[in-house]
């Protein structure tokens, strides 16, 4: 309510503003027409707003995603900026959503008044929820960089766009692949047990359960826990009591750390595996590095980069040589996609108009991305059609994409080896 | 809800004695600050976080086993303690509560964004293969780190219970604690008292940081999920009293264990809460805790 006051006092203080400017000027135009004409008088730099948790529980993850934001920007303004618009060169305005909703749409109402033609965000789905709303209201158009609720683009937005795979095509593919080891591996599965964080692990378990069954597969139980829980010991004697033929994980880094060391204390070995699902841990390489042995073998179906696509490979290395002390993860794969989106657009329209650069957006074909698939582009929701999670797995320190063969580099390793063979 | 079978019961209750051990001692550090200063201790969690990272670092740049690590984070933290109460805490020692919670909750930002700016938000781990072992009881799996940091929680308890009660010093303390201007008259020198209580009850949170690391992962933030708790517990036992932390520390693990059995995910910091707001309503000073007066 009081951020609803706000934002209408900052619009009456603009309209004021330009009411003045329109009598200097003799210029006629609406006031409603008046941020566009701001934003879109030939400008020398093109703000772009980034807004992403740096602080807090997942500071790590947020950190990732706006690096490649930056990084996306700082190659475009190195190769001449936008052409289109004589060279205008890009800048990124980051602001710190600190994990919370709130402090969320804070930002994106100071991005937008501060002049941002886009905004890119957010990690978490319930603080996209409302960054997204804010920037619907305002005609601005807000890339997704990670936000896997379903939600977020069914309810109509026309200023909302995500390029990484849906919390459905995530739990679909990983049972999909599940169901391609079963019959490769000639190991009959038929039973599910999912472990899954509340929050957006709630979401992909719905998902989960939802496809399982077009797989062969059951779900016979599943066993939820919450951010910030210091022992999950009790959870995964749950989870091991079940007796899935597959435990199915979905959480983020931190908890994660905490989960695989317990299902090796607990020596938690189903003769299917323990698969992540949209994991925050089990393909990301800082998770590799801290867990050592541990590590090796886990599986996770996630988005991801594309193994075989040079380009990618050269943005990683980019990556890691300029950021060292967060190092490239598969969530930056697609807040570098998103950017390239925006950047690409721009390009396209020629202005930074949001209205203008919306449609451009919406209709996007992109082929020069770093994730598997085809080019992307935007259903009439805003989803990419063609994103498309893959199946990873830690072999010797190293995260390698097993499945589809066509986007892979690694053969998988299948069963599952125990805990104590591993090395 | 659905109803455990007792194997998973078991585990739960050793689960949550184990992890009750840690919580007790990081109660402890934070009620024996209120109870000799009245002062709430925002920044302990940063403190623990602090003394997480001592163990990290000594292990990961000189070897040092992370138990070994105690006969240092327990030092450094006990001199850091010192240092702020002499030039933060004492300044402001008059002023309205308020105050002093916006100055230790300054101070926790101030920490952890000091962390996060030296050693970046990354989650860093242990992994040393002795750390990685666990013995099973029957059906009852017990994570040797685990263990340890719980009998080292009740070894520094006992000794720290010790000391309040039969030495000078410890006397002083409690005497600090129950009645100032008594103290004052008999002539303890009051500013000495709050340094050593602020400076043992982070020495407290420090020991509780390198117990945990070993089964933990260290990152900037990481304090919060143990105190957050421990704020339960210093409630639950009585504000200020010794006894009421460590058995409610205890209490409080179980109860949230157990509650992982009968519940699903955040509902089982539900009976935590649960007990909490129960608490304050009908017995405000706390299950162990003295009628105020």
């Amino acid at each position: 309510m009081e951020s609803k006051k706000k934002s209408r006092k900052g619009y009456e203080i603009n309209r004021r503003t330009f009411l003045k400017m329109a009598g200097v000027t003799g210029l006629a135009a609406s006031p409603i027409a008046f941020p566009a004409v701001l934003r879109g008088a030939a400008p020398k730099e093109i703000l772009i707003g980034s807004i992403h948790p740096i602080t807090g529980p997942v500071a790590y993850d947020g950190t990732s995603l706006d690096q490649a934001v930056h990084l996306a920007v700082d190659q475009k303004n190195a190769a001449g900026g936008i052409k289109s618009m004589g060279g205008a060169k890009i800048k990124v305005a980051l602001m710190d959503s600190e994990g919370k909703p709130k402090v969320g749409e804070a930002a994106a109402e100071k991005l937008i008044r501060d002049g941002c033609v886009a905004l890119l965000g957010c990690y978490q789905s319930p603080v996209a929820m409302v960054t997204t709303a804010v920037a619907e209201r305002h005609g601005v158009p807000h890339l997704i960089t990670v936000g896997v609720a379903d939600e977020l683009l069914e309810r109509g937005f026309k200023y909302t766009f995500r390029t990484q795979p849906d919390a459905s095509n995530m739990a679909e593919l990983t049972c999909k692949y599940l169901r391609q080891l079963s019959d490769k591996f000639n190991i009959a599965l038929k039973t599910i047990a999912v472990l899954h964080i509340s929050g957006f692990g709630a979401v992909v378990n719905s998902k989960l359960a939802k496809f399982a069954s077009r797989y062969g597969f059951e779900i016979i139980g599943s066993v939820s826990y919450g951010i910030g829980t210091p022992d999950i010991t009790t959870e995964i004697s749950k989870i091991k009591g079940m007796n899935g033929d597959v435990i199915v994980d979905v959480g983020y880094l931190s908890d994660g750390i905490l989960k695989i060391r317990t299902y090796n204390d607990l020596k938690v070995e189903p003769k299917g595996g323990i698969i992540g699902c949209a994991n925050g841990a089990f393909s990301n390489p800082s998770m590799v590095k801290e867990m050592g042995r541990l590590a090796e073998f886990l599986m996770d179906g996630n988005y991801w980069h594309n193994p075989r696509s040079a380009f990618a490979r050269s943005v990683i290395e980019e990556y890691n040589k300029k950021y060292t002390r967060v190092i490239f993860q598969s969530h930056a794969v697609h807040a570098y996609n998103a950017t390239l989106v925006v950047i690409d657009a721009l390009e396209r329209a020629g202005t930074s108009d949001p209205g203008k650069l919306r449609d451009a957006i919406a209709r996007t074909s992109f082929k020069d991305h770093i994730a598997p698939g085809g080019p992307i582009e935007f259903d009439t929701t805003g989803q990419n059609k063609n994103a498309m999670a893959t199946l990873q797995q830690v072999q010797k320190r190293e995260i390698k994409a097993i499945l589809p063969d066509e986007f892979s580099d690694a053969k998988p390793v299948f069963p599952i080896p125990p805990w104590s063979a591993k090395a | 809800m659905n109803f455990p079978g007792l194997p998973l019961l078991l585990q739960s209750i050793v689960s949550g004695i184990l992890m009750g051990g840690v919580y007790s001692l990081v109660a402890i550090g934070l009620t024996l600050i209120f109870g000799v200063m009245q002062i709430i201790n925002f920044a302990h969690g940063s403190l623990m976080m602090l003394g997480m990272f001592t163990t990290y670092w000594l292990y990961v740049l000189m070897g040092v086993d992370p138990y070994l690590s105690l006969l240092f984070s327990i030092p450094i933290c006990f001199v850091l303690g010192l240092l702020i109460e002499r030039f933060l805490i004492t300044p402001v020692l008059d002023a309205p509560a308020h105050n002093q919670l916006l100055l230790t909750l300054g101070l926790s930002l101030f920490i952890e964004n000091l962390a996060l700016f030296l050693w970046s938000p990354n989650f860093r781990t242990l992994d040393i293969p002795y750390l990685q072992t666990a013995v099973t009881v029957g059906t009852v799996m017990i994570s040797f780190p685990k263990l340890v940091a719980f009998f080292f929680a009740l070894l520094l308890t006992a000794f720290l219970y010790y000391f309040l009660k039969n030495t000078d010093l410890g006397k002083a303390i409690r005497a600090a604690s129950m009645e100032r201007e008594g103290a004052l008259t008999v002539g303890i020198n009051l500013r000495w008292v709050y340094c050593l209580a602020f400076g043992i009850g982070t020495a407290c949170v420090g020991a509780a940081g390198t117990l945990s690391a070993p089964f933990f992962y260290v990152n900037p933030s990481v304090g919060g999920i143990f105190v957050i708790t421990a704020y339960v517990v210093v409630v639950f036992g009585g504000m200020g009293n010794f006894i009421g932390a460590l058995v409610g520390g205890l209490i409080i693990g179980v109860a949230e264990s157990v509650g992982a059995a009968f519940f699903p995910g955040q509902l089982k910091k539900f009976i935590i809460y649960f007990i909490f707001i129960l608490i304050l309503l009908f017995k405000p000073e706390g299950i162990f805790g003295r009628r105020s007066e």
